[in-house]
Order: structure tokens, then sequence, then C-alpha cells
């Protein structure tokens, strides 16, 4: 992918972040101007052609980037960033992994599958084949450590959040809400539709990269029957899933 | 090796560093002690790496027990601390910013905080593991710490066997600048979200701090800061910092501390200065604040000062031997140069 001229707005977050607002919707138009800013202050702050910086956020519409203010004042800051922009170059953007994800749809494992069926006018089969149809893309992580939230799901299958959140959506789970699918890693509040389940380790504190995901990559979910899930969901209470199994490469060919 | 022993854990009393960076993009929050300077100072003076971990008390209540060899250790926090050290004859109270050699067997008791909730106390060489960069404690995804869990009863921490030695303190005011009830902030990401009176009212209003607090963040009331109209009440996600202050529906500003999560939908109206974010989790529910707000290059400039004013502060510490300085310890830290380096702050 060529980068190309993006606009972005700064906003001051105090005094060791600047927001690079790239606009005010969820749209994948956005996301990939987000993750392309974002490989490029990384290559830059490699290349030591920036300075101060100490990480970036991306999210749906805008980066972060948070800098040490003893080394460098925001607006020398934009300065730079903003030749960055200009310098289209002949760089490359690193492709982000491409995943394929077992969920057990249904059942105890997506408990709103049958009423999102009948609030959509689908049948439960035709709602799995469209979900897993759908080539997602990491939007951003946030909520809770390791939380994807990905798009777009399938107009179809767009509704609001539930009207009763629950207590407790299971670590796992595979959820929509509006244009969103969200894969939980952790035990949590939430007021998404579940689906389904996935048995992966989504967030591994004792690994160097913790998270599955991160922002850019894209999933495909692959429907998998409740005796494959158990299997897989072994594997994983003891620790022996391997995560490489998950990349397109090797999940498609199995 | 020597070790301490935590046997009361009390409330939320946690261990924690510097912080846990670079993976904020990941949903991970920094953590980190709330009050760094604090943890700098505490270190320094038990001779400890200044990002060294400490054990950090959200609200007293904490017993630790030394094993069967000393340690050196030293605690900073607001004046009415009441800290004691039982050697197992007598019990002393002991001063904040100062270290002291806790006997074999003795037991060090937090009885209170004081009028502030925290304290910080700093071990010479304690020692836990980190994980993903970081022993702080974050206990919603069992990140650092012990297990990942914040401090229980019975919990064994590594520290250095220390035997003599000089014992250090620090009289810099800087350690007492926890006092004004005035909080800087930038304005931003988002004030075009709210109306000219909302703003008005956060930068001229009092607010009280709530009971509804804890090392993520806390909530305040005060006028109510009101969104420009039903629209702007809400945004698509957008990161967040600590010292973001947001303003839900309600219109009572939450300001986010060191556990705060990593993004979120309701426009934040301003930030506070990171030097000036741990007033808020250090006072105590009813603290009235109000909010200034500062220009980038006042806040740079505030925070660039610190920075000195602390390293100085750091530079000349005291040695006490017997509540007296000697001379010898003075020209060793070089006082001197650490009181002015010649350039103006």
């Amino acid at each position: 992918m060529l980068l190309t001229q993006e606009s972005w707005t700064p906003h001051y977050a105090g005094e060791r972040c600047l927001i690079l607002e790239f606009g005010n919707t969820i749209e994948r138009k956005l996301v990939d101007q987000v993750v392309a800013m974002n490989a490029r202050i990384s290559a830059a702050s490699i290349e030591e052609k920036l300075v101060g910086v100490l990480e970036c956020v991306p999210t749906f519409r805008s980066l972060a980037v948070i800098f040490d203010p003893l080394i460098v004042h925001p607006d020398q800051l934009i300065e730079q960033l903003r030749l960055l922009d200009s310098d289209t170059g002949e760089k490359v953007i690193s492709l982000g992994t491409q995943f394929v994800i077992p969920v057990h749809y249904g059942d105890e494992s997506g408990p709103d599958l049958h009423s999102v069926a009948t609030l959509t006018g689908l049948d439960e089969q035709r709602v799995i084949e469209m979900h897993q149809a759908t080539e997602f893309s990491v939007y951003m992580l946030g909520f809770l450590p390791g939380f994807a939230f990905l798009g777009d799901t399938p107009k179809e299958l767009h509704l609001p959040r539930r009207s009763e959140p629950r207590v407790r959506v299971p670590e796992g789970s595979v959820a929509i809400a509006m244009q969103l699918t969200g894969v939980y890693p952790w035990d949590s509040p939430g007021g998404w539709h579940i689906l389904g389940k996935c048995p992966v380790p989504l967030f591994d504190g004792t690994l160097a990269q913790p998270a599955l995901f991160k922002a850019g990559d894209t999933v495909r979910f692959k429907s998998i029957e409740k005796d494959e899930f158990d299997a897989l969901n072994d594997l994983k209470l003891q620790g022996q899933f391997d995560r490489e199994t998950l990349c397109s490469s090797q999940a498609l060919s199995q | 090796m020597n070790t301490i022993t935590v046997t009361r854990p009390g409330l939320l009393s946690t261990v924690q560093d510097s912080g846990r960076f670079k993976l904020r993009h990941l949903g991970i929050p920094w953590s980190g002690c709330l009050v760094p300077v604090w943890q700098k100072m505490a270190n320094a003076l038990v001779d400890n790496a200044l990002d060294n971990s400490v054990i950090e008390s959200w609200e007293g209540g904490l017993d630790i027990a030394v094993a069967d060899k000393s340690v050196r250790f030293a605690f900073c926090a607001h004046e009415g601390v009441e800290l004691l050290l039982n050697d197992g004859v007598s019990t002393q109270k002991l001063q904040p910013a100062k270290s002291y050699l806790a006997p074999s067997h003795s037991t060090i008791l937090l009885r209170s905080t004081g009028n502030y909730r925290h304290a910080v106390i700093a071990f010479s060489g304690l020692e836990v593991q980190k994980q993903l960069g970081s022993s702080s404690t974050y206990a919603k995804a069992t990140l650092g710490g012990l297990n990942g869990s914040v401090l229980k009863t019975g919990d064994v921490i590594c520290v250095n066997e220390n035997t003599s030695g000089a014992e250090y303190q620090c009289t810099n005011p800087v350690l007492k600048d926890y006092e004004q009830n005035e909080i800087r902030v930038v304005l931003g990401p988002q004030q075009d979200h709210f109306s000219d009176e909302g703003i008005n009212n956060l930068l001229n209003g009092n607010y009280t701090l709530s009971t509804d607090a804890d090392r993520m963040g806390v909530r305040l009331t005060g006028p109510e800061v009101q969104h420009k109209n039903a629209a702007a009440k809400d945004i698509v996600s957008d990161a967040i910092v600590p010292g973001s202050i947001q303003v839900p529906g309600t219109g009572q500003p939450i300001v986010l501390l060191n556990d705060a999560h990593t993004a979120g939908g309701y426009p934040k109206v301003a930030t506070v200065l990171s030097i000036d974010l741990p007033l808020l989790g250090l006072r105590r529910p009813g603290t009235v604040f109000s909010f200034r707000a500062v220009s980038i290059d006042d806040a740079i400039n505030a925070v660039r000062v610190q920075d000195k004013t602390v390293q100085k502060a750091i530079g000349s510490l005291s040695c006490v031997t017997n509540n007296t300085i000697s001379n010898e310890t003075l020209f060793k830290h070089n006082l001197i140069g650490g009181v002015t380096d010649g350039n103006p702050i």
C-alpha cells in the first residue's frame, strides 16, 4: 500500500499527548489512515527522524501520540509529523496479520443467536453464514486489555445494543452491535448480542505479545462444532494452544 | 536473601513501579505509582534506582513484618501519617521522607495516612518480577504485582539485607506540593463538544471529590459541564490518557488516573497536568477543587521546572546521623552542586 497524503487535525490532550484526529465516524477508510500514520511514526522513531515519541494509540478515527514533554514540545512535534505526512516516499506499510478464528455459534456459546435471527428476519444458519463470510478488520483495541473492535459486520445484521446489558459476558464471546463485532478476552459486563464463542487465547499476559490482535489485522471467523470447540478449549486451558495455527495460511489448509 | 512479609494488607495496597508503557494500543493501562515524586524520593532515600518498585497503600491499614535480617526503608506521605516501627520492645513513630533501618523481626505498621489517602513505602532492593516490562499491579488483567493481585496477607517480597550505613532525609518542599486545591488543565481534546457556559462552569466552579474513586479514576460533583447539545454527549471512541477529564451525559466530570482504560466514548473537555494529577488520587472525598486552564506552553514549562526541582531535591538529600548532618556527607553528596546548577529554571 502506498502512502497517500492524509489530513488530520491535532488536538492537545494534556502536556504529554497529542490526538491526531482523522474524522469522527467509524469507517474502514479512516482506520486505514490511522494505521498507516501509526506505522509511519513507528518507522520514523526507529530511524530517529522523530524524537520524544513514547507510544501511539490508534482508535477508529484518531491516533494518540504520547511524547515526553521534557524532550519535545507538542508544537514542534506537530511540525515534525506534518513533514512525515508530506513525505509520501516509497515506503510500504506492512500488512497486518490475517487470522481465521474458530467460533462455536449458537447454543450456550451464542445465547443471542436466536434473538438476532428473529430481530433481523433471517434464520440462524443465514446469520452464521453472513458473519463468517465477512473479512473483518481490527479497527482498534481498547475497553479491556486485548478487546478487539472489528468491522464491518454485514448491514443485514446491524442491531442496536441490547436493551438489557448482561452483567457477565463470558471470555471468548463473539458479539455484535451496530456495524461492529467485538471479541471479549475477559469476562465482562456487556450489552452486545452474543453470537458465539471462540476457544482461543485472546490475551496472555505471560507472552511478550500479550494480545492476539492488533489494529490493522484482518479476521475471518470459521464455524466449528461443539466437539472441536471443546478440544481447542482444552488446549487453551492447558496452555498448549499454538497461536500460529490461527494465521490464515495455516488455518485455511487445515 | 532477605524478605518482608505482608501480615495485614490494608485496602488496595499494591506493588507499583513507574508504569507499564508502550502497550496502550493493546488496551493495557499504564498503571504505576500514583505519586511519582514520592516513588522517586522514597527510592532515592534507600539508594534504589528511582523507578524501582515500591509498595503503594491506597488507604492505610498495612502491616509488614521484617524477617530475620534487617532492611532499610523510607516512606513518603502527608505529614499527618502515622507509620510505626515496632522492634518487639518499643514502638516508634516515624517521619516521612527519611530512611530507617528496620531491625530483624520488627514490624512496620501503617496506622493512618492522615488527611491524605496514600503512603508510598520503598524498601532497599525491593524486587518483584516484572510482567510486560513492569511490576505495576493491574489486577483487572492479573498483571504485575504478586500473581497479578493486590497485596494479600502472607505475601513475601524479596528485599536487600542492610546492616549499617547512613540514613538520609529530604527536607525539600517539593514533597509538600500536594496541598493546593487548584488543578491546572489544558483544554481539549473535545472542548468543542461543550457549551461556553459548560466550560465557564468547569473553570469557575467548585468541584467536590466524591467517594467514587479508585486507581482508575475519580468522580467529582459540581456545576454541570454542559454539552453543546444532545448529539455532543457521545463521541466515536477516542484515546484516553491519565488526566483526561471525561464528561458523561450527567455533566459531572470524571478525572481518569493511572489505571485509566485506553479509549472511550465520552467527550473529554480538558486534561489535567500530569504533575497535578496526584492531588486527585491523594485527597479524600469532600475535598473541594477548582480547575484552571493553562496554555500548552505554561503546561510544558511547569512539568520541566518540576522535573528539575525533583532532580535537585534528590541530588541534595541530607545525611542524618543522630539527627545531625555530617560534613563528610555534605561533601560526598555534593550538596552545593545539587542546590544550584547555575541554570535558570
